[in-house]
Order: C-alpha cells, then structure tokens, then sequence
C-alpha cells in the first residue's frame, strides 16, 4: 500500500506527459516518486537523534516508517533538546501547522513525539505520562509510610529503654 | 566641485540605507497591528487625548525634526569601499538629490511609541497530578513560518503541572531563538544598565544608544521605554537638543517632553537657534495634548500664531518663565536689527 500522495502524483504525472502540457508553474514534486517505495510502509513523526558525545539533540521528523532513524526524511518538523538550558528549561519547537498536515496524512507519531504532543497540549495526556505519575505518587507515599512507622518503632524502643 | 563631492557623498550613502529601512519597517509592521484597532478611532473630534500616530501630531513632529542632509547622510561604521563617480547633468543632479532627500525622509521615520505591554499570565491547564514527574520545564514553541510573533504559541510546563502562556521575556527570548533577527542578542547587552548608560551620555553618543535599543528591545517592552526615558531625561537636564536633531528620536523626544511638560529647555533651545516655527509648533502640539491648561485658553481666545503663542506660553505655564522671555527679547532685538541692516543699504 503506497502512501496516498505517491499515488497521486504519479496519477498527475503520467497524465501532464501525455498531454504534453506541463504548465510552467505547476511543479511536479519528484522527490517522493524517486524514494523506496516500501512494501507496508507508512510514514511516522518520530525523533531523530543527532548532536555530539554526552550531547544528545532530537529532531522532530516526518519520515518513513522502514528508513535507518537519522537518515533521509521527508520533512523536520521541529526539534527537541533533551539538556535543560541555563533558565532550566527544555526547548521544544513544533511546527503544528505541518504536523496537523501529516497527521491528516495518516502519519503515526511514536510514544516519545506523543508524549511531548501531550505535554505541550496538542494531544490529550499520553496515558503512560499519567501512570507514572500515579506510580510516582504512589512510591512516595509508600516511602513515606514507612517512614513513618520506622519513626514510630524507633521511638517506642527509645521510649522503653528509658522506662526501664 | 563642491557639487561633485556632495553627489558623491549623497549616492554612496543612500546606497546603504537598506538595513536601517528593514529594521524601521519591521518595527512598523509589528506596531501596525496593535495599532490598527485604535487608528480606526483616532480622530480628535473623538474626545480622546491625541495619540503619537495621529497625522496631525505626526506632521508637526516631521515639521520640526529637519532635514539637515549632510547629518542625515554622515558617515557610518561600515564596510570600506571605493566611491562611486557619475557624470551627471544638472537635470540629473536634481533627480538624484530628490532621490536622495526621499531616502533621507524613510531613514527619518520615527519609530512608534507605544503603550507598555501588559502582564500575559494565562493559564491553559493545572494537571496536578503530574507534579513530581520533571524538575525542569518544557517550553514548546510553534515554529510556523507564516503567523506574526505577536500570535504565535509559545507555551511552557511547569514541574508542577500547570501549562501556561508563556511571559513577555521569555517569548522575546524563544522568538530571538529561532528566528533570530540582525544585531539582536539573546540576553540584552550590559550597556542598558543604568551605570553604563551614564558614561554612554557623559561620550555624547544618545544616539547611537537608541538605535541599539531599537534594535535589541521591541517597542513595547518596559526596557525600551526605560531606556529611551532615561536618554531623553539626560538630554533635557544638559540641554543637548541638537544631539537627536534631525535624526528619527527627535520626534519621540518632542512627545515625551510634552507629555511630561518639560518642554522649557527645548524652548528656548530653538529661540536661540532662531526657530520660531519650530517653537510655535511645539507650544501648538502642547496644547492638543493639554487643552485644560490656562495657556491653551489664552490662546485659543486670541487665536495667536507664531512668537504671540510662544509670549502666551512664557507668560502663563512656563517653569523657566525668566529664562524663556529673555532669550524671546534677544531674538527680538538680533531680528529688528538685521531688518535695520537689510533696510539701511
């Protein structure tokens, strides 16, 4: 199943060189005709990591689903620094107007892409970002109790020595 | 000669005028859109106190701030090349003089003064259960090409969960990010502190500190109009009025001298510079501004022109009364005489 305006545009093609009227300014966009087309593919908006040693840097991607992850994409959508700056910040840039494009599309983002969707407020939350969250609270508190009651025994022992 | 040297000096300079143009007509673009909504009710029938872009206010201000060519066309800082050379006929020179006076009046623009820019403390979501997850904040800016930087999206995370609009600091900052402008600096230069700003006034060079001003800040934010505040102050306590004369802070000048009522020194500045039009004009954009005031009635019941107004003023509502009507008779006295001079031969 070729992606959809792959079929498209051969169809555009085909039909301008057999009518012989290619119009000068209607541009005939060859690149995604030239690409693999690969058997099941599907293009994705996922993160391409790129950067030095020690120093990670992702860009936000629209590419095929089968290519390597830092090789040739279709579009970068965006970039996102994973090293908080110096006002302790983590800069995300998303071109939305492209990444709704894509979506309509039929792209599918990956868990990392959806979990930043979410957290900037595009997507609803990922659900996994709410779970851990939940799981987080909830070792806390668990910490916590213990805690406590390790306090709680250790003030009992305390307290019989010296009653006794 | 002498007409070649001007010609020359007049095309190699108008040729490098470009980024100056840019930089005005982005800061016009970006003012033109909060402006747009005002200008439609700008007129002064409207019972509103004039405003900066009203045309009336707009031309008294071009009026007064000149065009002296040769300050307007002085040399600046750039790039070494040799000068070009034209043959030109009389005809030619006067095209290529009006030309040049056309390019002088675009550099001359004034750049707007606006209202300063409110708090933005918006909050779109509070998902307090996330508190805990992160310890820095993520801030997601929309890189769109095509929407202004007023109405782009630029939303942070806070480690407690809440999502919110970003603030005007860190906007200018993710803006300047990634879509960085000529000359603008991620964080502001330490010459707009005030200690450095003071040995900036004690070199003279007001100018040059409100062209970079109007580079690094927008027109808006509450550095800019601190800046531009504290020059102003200085040149009206030392009296350097030719300083931004015939240059585009001149007119910016004029409004906040009015609007503060300091308009004394500036006064008699330009009496003593023989530029009574000038001064008459002034006291006429004081009274648009306070019509409540005495001197604004006085005048308008004698419908004073020219040096009347400016006795009216000096009588009424002027700080420096003494100094005002003494530099008026001494123009009297140098005006009577040249009329004497003129007349006696």
């Amino acid at each position: 199943m070729a992606a959809p305006e792959a079929i498209e545009l051969t169809r555009l093609v085909y039909s301008d060189v057999l009518n012989f009227n290619l119009a000068k300014d209607t541009m005939v966009h060859l690149s995604s005709l030239l690409l693999k087309h690969y058997h099941g593919g599907h293009v994705v908006i996922r993160l391409a990591l790129g950067g030095c040693t020690n120093r990670p840097f992702y860009r936000i991607v629209a590419a095929y689903n089968k290519r390597a992850r830092d090789s040739k994409h279709i579009e970068q959508l965006g970039s996102f620094d994973p090293l908080p700056n110096l006002y302790n910040e983590k800069l995300v840039s998303l071109n939305f107007q492209r990444i709704k494009y894509w979506i309509a599309c039929g792209a599918h983002p990956t868990k990392p892409v959806a979990k930043l969707l979410g957290l900037s407020g595009f997507f609803p939350l990922y659900p996994m970002t709410v779970t851990k969250a939940e799981r987080l609270r909830k070792t806390v508190a668990q910490k916590e109790a213990l805690g406590a009651s390790e306090e709680g025994s250790e003030e009992a022992s305390e307290s019989k020595p010296e009653t006794a | 000669m002498a007409a070649f040297r001007v010609t020359r000096c007049l095309i190699r300079d108008s040729a490098r005028l470009r980024n100056v143009e840019q930089k005005s007509a982005v800061v016009f673009r970006c003012a033109r859109r909060t402006l747009s909504s005002e200008s439609a009710n700008n007129s002064p029938t409207d019972g509103r106190s004039p405003q900066f872009s009203d045309e009336e206010v707009q031309n008294i201000l071009t009026k007064i701030t000149g065009l002296d060519l040769q300050k307007a066309f002085r040399p600046v800082k750039q790039e070494l090349k040799p000068p070009t050379y034209r043959l030109m006929t009389d005809a030619q020179l006067a095209e290529a003089t009006q030309k040049a006076i056309q390019v002088a009046k675009e550099r001359l623009k004034m750049p707007p003064v606006l209202s300063e820019r409110k708090l933005i403390d918006d909050v779109l979501a509070e998902d307090k259960f996330l508190e805990g997850l992160e310890t820095v904040k993520y801030v997601f800016t929309d890189i769109t090409y095509n929407i202004p930087h007023r109405e782009r999206f630029i939303v942070i995370r806070e480690p407690d969960g809440t999502l919110r609009k970003a603030t005007w600091e860190e906007r200018d900052r993710m803006v300047q990010l990634y879509f960085p402008r000529e000359g603008r600096r991620l964080t502001p230069p330490p010459v707009f502190k005030e200690e450095n700003l003071k040995v900036v006034f004690l070199q003279d060079r007001h100018e040059d500190i409100l062209d970079l001003c109007l580079v690094q800040f927008e027109p808006d934010s509450p550095d800019y109009r601190r800046v531009h505040n504290l020059t102003y102050e200085d040149i009206d306590k030392h009296g350097k009025y030719d300083l931004p004369c015939s240059t585009r802070h001149f007119g910016g000048m004029v409004w906040y001298l009015v609007n503060g009522k300091k308009i004394d020194g500036l006064l008699i500045d330009m009496i003593q510079r023989d530029l009574i039009q000038d001064a008459a004009s002034v006291i006429h954009l004081y009274h648009m501004l306070h019509p409540q005031g005495s001197a604004a009635k006085e005048a308008g019941e004698q419908q004073a022109q020219g040096i009347d107004l400016v006795k009216i003023f000096a009588r009424t509502e002027s700080q420096k009364a003494g100094y005002v009507e003494l530099a008026l008779q001494a123009y009297q006295e140098t005006s009577t005489e040249r009329s004497a001079q003129s007349s006696s031969p």
